[in-house]
């Protein structure tokens, strides 16, 4: 048994010590701040016919002119503060400018005055509330979804009227990010799409109305 | 059919220096040095019915029509005044006994005119110390809810020379066309346009927004003023500036026409007592009704010009005028 116990010893490896292994590669966390700047367009809306109409004798209506009102297609800049809080959820506070115009042009004229198109070259301040669920939040392309709404102020072009509204933001878009490890990139691109609903401001009713709008920008984390 | 001038309106007052904007041509009075000054009641308004009937008409049935016709002038929102009927009087229509007394007269002398109204003014303050309304018994009147043909609705015809006695002249919107007995109506938009419906209608018994603009420019209260708004500029016909130029608001979200006068040789006007919002304006000649139904006798208005817009849309504030701006006409 003394020569099988040597054989065992005289056998073994000698004994040495052991480096630490080397760790596996960490998962690198995303920063939870991001700031977006982007240009937004946003389709105009009609506001509706403008009858200037009289009462005939019989108490029929005369038409002394008629009338189309719309809001024009807008552009305009957007400043985004996103954070995230957990899993795939962030929530985002926006604020948005841009010089909207309302558009009145008279089709016909009683006594044959010139038609003419009458403007108002407007300006949209407006801040928004979203939450935002962000998908593949490590990837390098991040699909995500988008929901919120908040207040607007619309300033007549002469700055003697203002008024008040509301928004309404829904739709989705897709970040880019650059570098090597996406995940802790701190430059992309954004882009957004979706619906944008306003109501109030210098000529909108209370009803909201929706219309298509988009957005594209730079994002930077931190 | 002309309702008939407001007597003792010696000028149409452009108030355009007061605090607050009085577009509306308002009566007003000419004083000894030349100066005018626009005429106003200090309520209560005391006023009396003449105790005689016509047929189809007793002074009762005319106490009553005139009773509804002052209340839809007092129930305007944003005005304040109030009346007084002292009750029926044998004292006819006619200025200088103190009274202010509607009733009839047969006036077949004014064969075009339904009804007048005259004044007795203070000239140094401008304070109305009477008024006198009479209707032509010329014509042929009814009471009926509904109206009657072939006779002219009383409440309609009171309703506009009331409007007169509370101080308002005559208004611009209306279209008409001349025809070889006289201006016939195609349409209009105000109780307070010189020249009446056919006989039969009622339509003259409810207020136009125009209407109410008038009335709130002289009666309005400090709370009304504060929430609407009004509108300046001028209009030029090859760069001068013209006088007597109608011109027309209308509100892109509300619609309705309010219309206002170029007062003076600048061509300035002010168009007040407007919702806040953004407003089409339209500036045309005086030429659907005779000039001196707007403007004393002696007054010269150029009418040889087109209707014009303007070429933006105009901002209207709370409590206050929008920027000022130009429409520029151009000549016929």
């Amino acid at each position: 048994m003394l020569a099988a116990i040597a054989a065992a010893i005289g056998s073994a490896a000698p004994a040495r010590a052991q480096g630490t292994p080397p760790s596996p590669p960490r998962a690198q966390a995303s920063p939870a701040w991001e700031v977006t700047v982007a240009g937004t367009w946003a389709r105009g809306t009609s506001i509706g016919a403008l009858e200037g109409t009289e009462t005939r004798p019989d108490g029929s209506g005369f038409s002394l002119f008629t009338a189309e009102s719309q809001l024009d297609n807008r552009t305009g800049v957007s400043l985004a503060i996103t954070r995230h809080v957990a899993g795939v959820l962030s929530i985002e506070a926006d604020g948005v400018f841009g010089t909207p115009t309302y558009r009145t042009s008279v089709v016909s004229d009683f006594e044959n005055a010139a038609l003419v198109v009458a403007t108002n070259r407007a300006r949209e301040f407006g801040v928004a509330g979203a939450a935002v669920v962000t998908f593949a939040r490590h990837a390098r392309l991040q699909p995500f979804l988008r929901a919120g709404g908040g207040w607007r102020r619309e300033l007549s072009e002469d700055a003697t009227l203002s008024a008040d509204g509301r928004l309404v933001i829904a739709g989705g878009g897709v970040k880019y990010w650059w570098g090597a490890h996406p995940a802790a990139s701190r430059l992309g691109l954004r882009a957004d799409v979706g619906v944008i609903g306003r109501s109030g401001g210098l000529a909108l009713s209370d009803k909201i109305r929706f219309a298509p709008a988009a957005a594209a920008g730079l994002s930077f984390r931190f | 059919m002309r309702r008939g001038a407001a007597l003792l309106m010696l000028a149409a007052i452009a108030a355009l220096t007061a605090p607050r904007a009085h577009a509306y041509v308002r009566l007003g009075a000419t004083r000894a040095d030349g100066s005018t000054v626009a005429v106003q009641w200090t309520t209560p308004i005391k006023y009396f019915i003449q105790n005689v009937d016509v047929p189809g008409v007793s002074a009762s049935d005319l106490a009553a029509a005139v009773d509804r016709a002052f209340k839809t002038w007092a129930a305007v929102n944003g005005v304040n005044f109030t009346v007084a009927f002292q009750g029926l009087t044998d004292t006819p229509p006619v200025t200088g006994d103190g009274a202010t007394v509607i009733g009839f007269q047969s006036h077949t002398d004014l064969n075009l005119t339904l009804g007048q109204t005259s004044f007795g003014v203070d000239a140094t303050t401008g304070q109305l110390l009477e008024a006198d309304i009479f209707l032509n018994s010329f014509f042929n009147w009814s009471v009926a809810s509904t109206g009657q043909s072939g006779r002219y609705d009383v409440q309609s015809i009171a309703t506009h020379e009331i409007g007169h006695l509370l101080g308002l002249g005559h208004s611009a919107l209306g279209e008409t066309q001349l025809t070889p007995v006289g201006r016939v109506v195609i349409a209009k938009q105000a109780v307070m346009f010189p020249i009446a419906f056919p006989a039969g209608t009622t339509i003259d018994r409810s207020l136009q927004q125009d209407d109410k603009a008038g009335i709130e420019s002289i009666y309005g209260t400090p709370t009304f003023e504060q929430q609407t708004g009004s509108i300046a500029g001028r209009v030029t016909l090859n760069g001068q500036g013209l006088f007597g130029a109608h011109v027309i608001a209308s509100s892109i979200t509300t619609g309705g026409l309010t219309g206002g006068f170029s007062l003076d040789a600048q061509g300035n006007f002010v168009i007040s007592s407007l919702a806040p919002g953004l407003y089409l304006v339209r500036a045309e000649p005086l030429d659907d009704a005779d000039v001196n139904s707007f403007f004393s006798a002696d007054t010269v208005v150029n009418v040889n010009f087109r209707p014009t817009y303007y070429s933006g849309l105009v901002s209207v504030p709370k409590h206050g005028a929008g920027g000022s701006f130009e429409i520029k006409v151009l000549p016929k």
